[in-house]
């Protein structure tokens, strides 16, 4: 029975499509609601504490508990709100996060819907978001929200280019814009070997546009306030949370599939679905786990700083991968020469953030002014 | 949408109230900021949401009496507040403290500013940023000095052990043995919330040229204690207008050049460092048995009319008593001059030009607590 | 902390005050070896005289007040000591209208170069009027100065060193909302501490008597208080 592979029996192919979407949503509903548990569990062990224990056993029914009372709770509206944007803007948020699923092949045989550009549309769609939160800063009819608002949407913007950018230099060597063949393309060596500088731009963009911290200025800031989300309460606040878990999964999902090899490296398609599910699951496992360490460890950045490490430093590096890629696709290079140079940008890329930050004169030490004893007991 | 002629578009600076709640812990405090685009241009701080009549209060209370209030206006630094107050009166009465009593005071109030100063730790990461980390950590080292406070005292937080003329009563048998216990586990402490930090490229974009006060303003302004220091002069009562048994011991003030968010952190950071180097000579030096009171102390303790200002350094600042008597048990007037008022009027200088997201980090780097500023 | 009839609480407060007097001159004549405070009994017989002042030592001579005379010529000034701070303060007292001349030339003037404002308090003296003390220090010279004035009740105010000091505008704000002193010339003379329409209760003045507990513990404590372990 558990090695059967599962399949919906359904013959008409569009309505097979429809279940399988009902059935992701759901699945995947439940596992951000997971996601919740998961991230409080793990970043409280890192700040020498539990996490949600009380609710089940380890907490395991924490995410329901939390869902019973936002449900219930009362649902304020501003009374100067835009209706219709304050309205729509959880839905312009929340769908377009949840039609990126159709196209994210879970293993070689679980794909709702093949599409020859899926990586273009993975991204098209994620991007979408940012109209959200336009309408919800515009929306709130208050000046912390329109704050978080602007600044959201000139984040994901900012971020999208070196995201694409990094991606298209994968596309430029898999000469594919399909999630499915860059996997199928990665049976020896995955993709974060020939691309360590394209991964590092991706792995950063992708925390930019999922906005985690340190990137989490929507979110977390506006004055320490709460940003965007600051007139939404009970149930429609905990779609905003909720939809940024699940940008989390897409981009982790994206990432292991594109960088890492998905479910085809290192065992292959022969090795049943079971397999595959379990290296999709661990290697998604991998960047969440990374994304959840770095807002434990991590500070905020500044506004400013961000857009300009995006514009100055992100971008011309993502260009400089493309533009290296394409020297070693028209000269015919060894494969090799894509890790070498990559590799270079990639060191460079970490000199020039480390030297971002310590610019300018050297920072003069503090001075110890020296107090002697000058009389004893 | 058509302009009628004549019309111009009014463009004005956004106000913006970080109002009594805040979701950072300092307090009840209330910021009116002006803001063009992202830069600040003017500041309206508004105080007095804590204010409960101290100084009124105090002139109702006797020498024993008002020990138990000094605590409560200063509820991170307790023991320096009494000791304010405990000095002033000892100056009028001209009583002499006996050795022991005097140890002990210095000890607990170098653990109060390594309390103190983990506190500014948790809740200054928290304002850069960090969801929480610095926070838990600086606390976990908290409990541990809180919980030797309370054997001492039998209280977490308000501790009231402090009297005219030396202590309430004698400390543990084993107070010493705790104390090098609580030192090793806060130097670990502070290792980590150092690790975690001082390095770390985003806090220091965040802190470094942020806020720059020169030591001329900060003059000015009557700032006192780390923020000072920080500006660049080398003043430290302790070392400079010796109190109490600090001229019996060698340590150092760290003294930073700019100014700035940054050169504050790293200034209280290397002075919890120096308490704990205080504190073991301290524990060295401290006789081993002796009276915690003058052999001939008055039973009612009247003070002589006369007035004294006695300062002591608080991890804030210079915390004052104007202690005004015109004999009796009571004070005739009490001036309990604050630390966190007086940094608290450079807010605005300190903050206008500065960005938005910096308004925080500053008020964060004052590390001021409100009771202290509303008294 | 304004009680709306203060006749009865002001009875009991004169009530209270000068039985403060007589006891503990009477027990220090009668069991000096037993209280050390009696060593400073030396203001005591005074204090029956002069209940509201220290009988006041003249400052050495070489001290800061002939400093402060020299920078500031032609002001009026009684300079005396405060010998309980610590490094034998000296406090001058000067007139309400020479109060900017002063601090101008305490921070001006090079051997006094007093440039740190530590305190700045007000003072309700009753009969003898409202008083301002601050108390200045100097970074460079390492000295201090206490410098007080003195102004009626009919008409307190006294001029604003907020231009002089930075940080005397908080403290002169305070002084303002806690004993109703007007500073001349300050630059935004608004409630600081007390709610913003509280213009015209000034708590810390002696007539706005104390909340009723603090009054009974006054009365009926007074002489438990001070009995204890120690």
């Amino acid at each position: 029975m558990l090695l059967a592979a599962p399949h919906i029996n359904i013959d008409h192919p569009a309505l097979r499509e429809l279940a399988g979407l009902i059935v992701i949503t759901l699945l995947m509903t439940v596992a951000v609601a997971y996601a919740t548990w998961y991230e409080r569990k793990i970043v409280a062990r890192m700040q020498y504490r539990l996490g949600p224990t009380r609710n089940g056993p380890f907490g395991l029914l924490q995410p329901i508990a939390d869902m019973l009372k936002l449900l219930v709770k009362e649902d304020l509206r501003p009374a100067t709100a835009d209706p219709i944007a304050w309205e729509l803007s959880v839905f312009a948020i929340f769908v377009p996060a949840f039609l990126a699923f159709v196209a994210v092949p879970f293993t070689a045989d679980w794909l709702i819907s093949p599409l020859p550009l899926s990586l273009l549309y993975l991204l098209a769609v994620s991007g979408l978001s940012f109209i959200g939160f336009l309408l919800a800063g515009w929306g709130s009819d208050s000046k912390y929200a329109l704050l978080g608002g602007m600044r959201a949407a000139a984040q994901l913007i900012s971020y999208e280019i070196p995201l694409l950018l990094a991606l298209l230099g994968v596309v430029m060597i898999t000469s594919s814009a399909d999630v499915y063949q860059i996997i199928l393309f990665q049976d020896k060596v995955p993709l974060v070997v020939w691309q360590p500088l394209g991964f590092m731009i991706f792995l950063t963009a992708a925390i930019a546009e999922v906005e985690r911290p340190p990137f989490d200025i929507p979110t977390g800031e506006s004055e320490v306030a709460g940003g965007v989300f600051i007139e939404y309460s009970g149930i429609r606040w905990s779609m905003f949370q909720l939809t940024s878990y699940v940008n989390m999964y897409v981009f982790s999902l994206l990432g292991a599939f594109v960088f890492l090899g998905g479910w085809q490296f290192p065992f292959g398609t022969d090795w049943g679905w079971g397999w595959q599910l379990l290296l999709t699951v661990s290697k998604m496992s991998l960047f969440i786990v990374f994304f959840l360490w770095v807002r434990a460890s991590l500070p905020r950045m500044r506004v400013d700083q961000l857009m300009s490490f995006a514009w100055k430093v992100l971008i011309p590096f993502s260009l400089l991968q493309i533009f290296l890629n394409g020297l070693v696709i028209v000269y015919d290079a060894p494969d090799i020469a894509l890790l070498l140079t990559s590799g270079a940008g990639a060191l460079g890329l970490a000199y020039t953030a480390y030297k971002l930050v310590r610019r300018g004169e050297p920072r003069k030490p503090l001075q110890m002014v020296p107090v002697r004893a000058r009389s004893s007991a | 949408m058509v302009l009628e002629q004549g019309h111009a578009i009014e463009i004005v600076d956004m106000p913006i109230n970080m109002g009594p709640q805040h979701p950072s812990t300092h307090g009840v405090f209330r910021m009116v900021l002006a803001v063009n685009g992202e830069q600040v241009v003017d500041v309206t701080p508004h105080i007095g949401y804590m204010h409960r009549g101290g100084e009124k209060l105090m002139e109702a209370m006797d020498f024993r009496q008002g020990i138990g209030y000094a605590d409560r206006t200063e509820y991170l630094a307790q023991f320096h507040a009494e000791l304010g107050y405990v000095m002033a009166v000892e100056r009028l009465m001209d009583l002499k403290v006996p050795d022991r009593a005097e140890y002990i005071r210095v000890i607990l109030c170098e653990l109060n500013r390594l309390s103190s100063h983990f506190m500014f730790m948790g809740a200054f990461g928290i304002d850069a940023g960090l969801f929480g980390t610095s926070f838990t950590f600086a606390f976990v080292q908290r409990e541990n000095l809180l919980d030797l406070f309370e054997e001492i005292s039998g209280d977490r937080l308000m501790y009231a052990y402090f009297r005219v003329g030396g202590l309430a009563w004698e400390v543990t048998d084993n107070f010493v043995q705790r104390v090098h216990e609580v030192l090793k586990q806060s130097q670990q402490g502070i290792r980590d919330l150092d690790d975690l930090m001082t390095k770390n490229e985003i806090f220091m974009g965040r802190c470094q040229n942020v806020g720059a006060f020169s030591a001329k303003q900060a003059i000015a302004y009557g700032v006192s204690g780390p923020l000072l220091r920080a500006s660049g002069v080398p003043w430290d009562l302790r070392k400079d207008e010796p109190y109490s048994v600090y001229d019996r011991f060698n340590f150092e003030i760290p003294v930073g050049n700019y100014g700035d968010v940054y050169d504050r952190y790293l200034v209280r950071l290397e002075e919890m460092k120096q308490s704990i180097k205080i504190i073991e000579q301290a524990l060295e030096q401290l006789p081993p048995e002796g009276p915690i009171v003058p052999e001939k102390m008055p039973r009612r303790l009247r003070t002589p009319p006369g007035e004294v200002y006695a300062k002591v350094e608080s991890p804030r600042g210079e915390w004052g008593v104007y202690l005004l008597s015109k004999g009796g048990d009571k004070p005739y007037r009490l001036k309990m001059r604050s630390p966190s008022f007086c940094n608290l009027s450079a807010l605005r200088e300190m903050t206008i030009g500065q960005y938005l997201a910096d308004a925080v980090m500053i008020l964060g780097s004052m590390d001021i607590v409100l009771c202290c500023v509303d008294r | 902390m304004t009680l709306p009839d203060g006749q009865d609480q002001e009875a009991q407060n004169e009530a209270a005050q000068p039985a403060d007097a007589p006891p503990p001159s009477g027990e220090a004549a009668a069991a000096p070896p037993e209280k050390p405070a009696a060593k400073a009994a030396a203001p005591r017989p005074a204090k029956e005289a002069e209940p509201k002042e220290v009988a006041r030592v003249a400052p050495p001579a070489g001290s800061i007040n002939e400093l402060l005379a020299a920078a500031a010529p032609g002001v009026q000034m009684k300079a005396y000591m405060v010998p309980w701070s610590p490094g034998e303060s000296v406090a001058v007292e000067v007139g309400r209208d020479d109060l900017t001349a002063v601090m101008t030339a305490a921070r001006d003037d090079s051997r006094l170069d007093m440039d740190y404002l530590r305190c700045l308090s007000g003072v309700d003296w009753q009969e003898e009027g409202l008083e301002v003390v601050y108390h200045l220090w100097s970074f460079t010279r390492r000295h201090h100065l206490t410098v007080k004035t003195r102004v009626t009740y009919a008409d307190p105010s006294v001029p604003s060193i907020a231009a002089i000091y930075p940080g005397a505008e908080w403290h002169e704000r305070e002084a303002r909302d806690m004993f109703g002193l007007h500073f001349e010339g300050h630059p935004n003379l608004v409630p600081l501490l007390l709610p913003d329409d509280m213009t015209d209760h000034f708590p810390l003045r002696k007539d706005n008597p104390l909340q009723e507990i603090e009054e009974w513990q006054g009365v009926n404590l007074r002489e438990g208080a001070g009995e204890g372990d120690e």
